[in-house]
């Protein structure tokens, strides 16, 4: 199992939904549910700490494969990240994805935390920082309205791909 | 612009720097709260943009005074007001959630 106390949160998103934890739960774990709003993507896991997870696209291929280190319903869930559907982007260090659910007034607080366990450049954050508030938004719309917000995955924002390459030819997580 | 609290409270008086209806909104941003730090005003923008029958909405808070102590006490606001907004127009009913609890099991913890 890895250590976590080395990973650092880098972005950090908090939404509040109309909802119960177990939907929010749910929502976050659920393979069918899970299509409706992440651009299609499935979630599957195996519910427990040390099991398997996968972010698998559209057509099946595993986009995200990772491994649960905090398994907690219906109030936590962490798993690590190894981005597997784009050239190259396998051999970055995992990261850590992790949902925290709470009970806020009548509505439900959910904050998702990315975290790294190297100095990740601002150019490869973007990536997330651009995927995660549509996510976030179709989620919550779903489970308000039964209807996501349609939206497409975009390709990588301007300057990621070329600061995946840097990365990976100096490997800075090794010094 | 003007708000004012659900006691009937002025919470504030600002300036619009900006107005470019229905794409752009800048306003100037001092809390009139009694018991708030005397900082000098932050800044406020909203960018709305259309795609496809959806709309993103950005919003950036900035220009605070250097070691603020307002952005350490507001910082936490935008995304429950922003997370009720969308369930508003969404569903016509907007959220209520304690973030003053929310806020004082944070403050707590620290």
């Amino acid at each position: 199992m890895i250590d976590i106390s080395k990973f650092r949160p880098k972005t950090v998103y908090v939404t509040y939904i109309a909802s119960t934890p177990e939907k929010v739960w749910r929502a976050l774990t659920d393979p069918v549910f899970t299509r409706q709003y992440f651009f299609g993507f499935a979630v599957d896991v195996e519910p427990k700490i040390g099991g398997a997870f996968w972010l698998l696209a559209p057509d099946g291929h595993v986009h995200v494969r990772g491994q649960i280190v905090d398994w907690d319903p219906p109030r936590r869930f962490i798993s690590t990240w190894v981005v597997e559907g784009m050239q190259g982007y396998s051999e970055l260090p995992e990261c850590l994805v992790g949902y925290e659910i709470e009970q806020s007034g009548e509505a439900v607080r959910l904050t998702m935390i990315e975290s790294h366990s190297w100095d990740v450049p601002e150019a490869i954050l973007k990536g997330g920082q651009t995927g995660w508030p549509k996510i976030l938004s179709s989620l919550k719309s779903v489970l308000e309205t039964g209807n996501p917000v349609a939206m497409k995955m975009e390709g990588p924002p301007p300057g990621m791909t070329e600061a995946v390459q840097k990365a990976l030819a100096e490997k800075p997580w090794l010094k | 612009m003007t708000a004012v609290s659900p006691s009937g409270m002025q919470a504030h008086h600002d300036p619009i720097l900006e107005s470019d209806p229905p794409r752009r909104l800048v306003y100037s941003w001092k809390p009139l709260y009694k018991d708030i730090p005397n900082e000098r005003p932050s800044r406020v923008t909203f960018v709305v943009e259309a795609s496809k029958g959806q709309t993103k909405l950005t919003v950036t808070h900035d220009e605070f005074e250097e070691g603020s102590r307002i952005f350490g006490m507001i910082r936490n606001g935008w995304p429950a007001v922003l997370s009720s907004l969308k369930s508003f127009l969404e569903t016509g009913q907007g959220l209520e959630p304690s973030w003053d609890d929310d806020e004082r099991k944070r403050a707590a913890q620290a």
